[in-house]
């Protein structure tokens, strides 16, 4: 998967020609509410599947930037808004070179104690298919009265059932962006695991386990949008803070969503020096200062804990491999 | 030998080593250049060219650069050998001309760098960064934790820690150490002994490991791969040196990569991936003393010599279940020093049992 060239004029393009069919990007989310038969679009279905990102001779830096949303009742706004700033996301990370070849997941989740589709991933793409995945959400808008959702359940597939060559063939991380503003569930449970993904787990796994093990692979970020049912309360607050540390960032503005992503990538990348210096890459792109500051704002806490970017070298270095008399990642517990 | 000049500048311009100029050096290599470098200088000299003076002085004084090179690379036992490594970095160039030491997750190199001894370790796979980086942390740590204190000793240094990036375009972590000269690792001492070790003798070594380990866990620190081959020591002044913090994590935090070659030393807690503790290390040390004494495997294959107490602190150390071990390595250092008094009367220096160790 993720073998098409994105293009910003094609997206475009794309809106146009909806704005003249006047129908919204949420096409199958109408189609399952007008039809009443709820159910997972076939192409966002994950049951004994795997999503890959890959390297190609179009893209042959690739890197895997998945993007997890909470569709419950409380957050109904978000995956519109993402949709719609989709463009200057895309544009904002390809024209400043935070990262090469961008691949995009689209995924949302629910909560798989009560809703009829708790889980719904789409594949790795490098072009206009995303927006299509995008459209392929179905927003069940449901969710218990508790404050709880099945994030853990995504966290869990991307942890287990990705594949992704940044890291695989050139040892850099993805990156998972989840965006809600209620709880995971502490533990995997088992039935859901199976019913959903397909997996047979013999016990329950910690929520901190599969954390662990995603965070090998991915810098892994939640946004809370705080404009939401549940975006201020401390609880939700202090349990991502104690999962994710300083990797959890409060967004006043859900239409900052995409800016905050963009803020955050380069941070990490080290191709942003500062935050003030992203704020301005935004902005010639084209992004609308409200939802700048907006982002900004999410992200000055984790700029501030941010490392320096490491030094790098030049050179030769010979005999490297020589004498390695297994497989290196043969330890790995 | 060059007939004309011409030949000569034209060899000149090709060679990228002193030694493609002065071509191997036997008997007394210092004389040996002396000779080479005067024919040469013999051959260039502008009185022989009187019609070629700029060449000649051109050619004079590259040779002078290359017998400094020379002599250079003669004084650090390099001359001849090509370059395994070289490398420019913000703190400066370096060049090795050592084949590196491989190591479970890196290549070691040696080099000297303004008179300083460094070794620049390179992970293999840019998958094991995260290893590399909790290596630079807790040596930073211990650094920060131990500066003046006597028992940083212990422990080994970091000066730099950097990335490299291949002709893949993959990042490696590179961490620059000190290189510690005079020590064995105890895998050699645990060769050389393969009866066993007499306690007596292997006492200090254990005591060191304590020491070291108490330290490491007063800073929060689980060292997580006390092995034979990450003990240094220092037969001359009964040193030891905790090295390789690649398997570090704080504790409480479980390790997330063990050595495979190993998997027999490492208490059941690592395995399981559950935390690691202080009891997690003294686990591992009492493995270690275990095969310094020489048992191959379990406890029982102790000969009878080794003092009952003695195999009665070790059980102490190698039960499964981490809250029943020893946890407090500064309570196993004193329990250990009661015994050796009670077996062996008051400490004193023990010369190191004379053996040739690689």
């Amino acid at each position: 998967m993720g073998h098409s060239n994105w293009s910003d004029a094609a997206f475009a393009a794309r809106q146009a020609e909806r704005k003249a069919r006047k129908t919204n990007a949420f096409d199958y989310d109408q189609h399952v509410r007008s039809t009443g038969k709820v159910a997972v679009h076939p192409e966002m279905h994950i049951f004994g599947k795997t999503r890959e990102s890959r390297d190609s001779d179009m893209h042959p830096q690739s890197v895997a930037i998945a993007i997890i949303f909470d569709v419950t009742g409380s957050m109904g706004t978000v995956p519109r808004v993402l949709q719609q700033k989709l463009g200057s996301l895309m544009r904002v990370l390809l024209l400043r070179g935070y990262v090469d070849d961008p691949q995009i997941l689209f995924g949302a989740i629910g909560d798989a104690y009560c809703d009829s589709v708790p889980i719904q991933i789409g594949q790795f793409e490098s072009g206009l298919e995303m927006d299509d995945n995008l459209g392929k959400i179905y927003i069940e808008g449901g969710g218990g009265g508790q404050i709880f959702e099945s994030y853990e359940l995504a966290l869990y597939y991307m942890a287990y059932h990705t594949s992704i060559d940044c890291y695989e063939k050139r040892a850099k991380k993805g990156y998972l962006f989840t965006i809600g503003d209620e709880k995971p569930y502490p533990y995997i449970n088992v039935d859901q695991v199976r019913h959903h993904i397909g997996d047979e787990l013999s016990q329950a796994l910690s929520l901190d386990s599969v954390v662990s093990e995603l965070n090998q692979r991915y810098h892994h970020f939640h946004i809370i949008p705080t404009n939401t049912s549940h975006g201020k309360n401390s609880e939700v607050q202090q349990a991502w803070r104690d999962l994710l540390q300083e990797r959890i960032l409060l967004l006043e503005d859900a239409d900052a969503v995409c800016e905050t992503i963009a803020l955050t990538i380069g941070l990490c990348e080290g191709s942003l020096a500062s935050l003030a210096l992203g704020e301005s890459d935004l902005h010639k792109a084209g992004a609308d200062k409200q939802a700048i500051q907006a982002a900004s704002n999410a992200l000055t806490r984790f700029a501030k804990s941010t490392p320096k970017a490491l030094p790098q070298a030049s050179g030769t270095l010979l005999a490297l491999e020589d004498g390695a008399s297994h497989d290196d990642l043969d330890g790995r517990l | 030998m060059q007939s004309n000049l011409a030949d000569l500048l034209e060899q000149l311009q090709q060679i990228s080593q002193p030694s493609q100029l002065f071509g191997t050096l036997d008997g007394d290599q210092r004389s040996a250049l002396r000779r080479k470098y005067h024919q040469l200088v013999a051959q260039a000299h502008p009185d022989l060219h009187p019609h070629e003076q700029i060449a000649a002085q051109e050619a004079l004084r590259q040779i002078n650069e290359w017998y400094q090179q020379a002599q250079a690379q003669l004084s650090q036992g390099v001359y001849g050998k090509s370059i395994t490594l070289d490398l420019n970095t913000p703190f400066g160039h370096f060049v090795s001309y050592n084949e590196p030491w491989q190591g479970d997750l890196c290549a070691l190199y040696p080099l000297v760098d303004n008179g300083q001894k460094l070794l620049l370790k390179v992970v293999r796979k840019g998958q094991n960064n995260d290893l590399m980086e909790a290596e630079a942390a807790a040596l930073q740590r211990i650094e920060r934790g131990l500066h003046g204190d006597p028992l940083r000793g212990h422990f080994s240094s970091l000066y730099e820690s950097f990335l490299w990036k291949s002709e893949q375009g993959a990042l490696h972590r590179v961490n620059l150490l000190g290189q510690i000269e005079g020590c064995f690792t105890l895998s050699s001492v645990i060769k050389a002994f393969p009866k066993g070790l007499d306690l007596a003798d292997a006492a200090w070594i254990f005591n060191r490991v304590l020491a070291a380990l108490a330290k490491t866990h007063q800073l929060g620190l689980v060292h997580g791969a006390v092995l034979p081959c990450h003990i240094l020591i220092d037969p001359r002044d009964h040193n030891g040196i905790l090295i390789d913090w690649c398997y570090s994590v704080p504790i409480g935090e479980r390790i997330r990569s063990i050595s495979p070659s190993h998997k027999a030393d490492y208490p059941p807690e690592v395995l399981q991936k559950l935390p690691a503790q202080p009891a997690t290390d003294l686990y591992m040390a009492a493995r270690c003393m275990l095969h310094l004494l020489g048992a191959k495997h379990e406890l029982d294959e102790l000969s009878p010599a080794v003092p009952k107490a003695m195999q009665a602190l070790l059980r102490a150390c190698l039960i499964p279940a981490p809250h029943r071990r020893y946890g407090n390595a500064w309570q196993l250092f004193d329990d250990f020093r009661t015994l050796l008094e009670k077996l062996y009367g008051p400490a004193r220096f023990r010369p190191f049992p004379a053996i040739n160790l690689v």
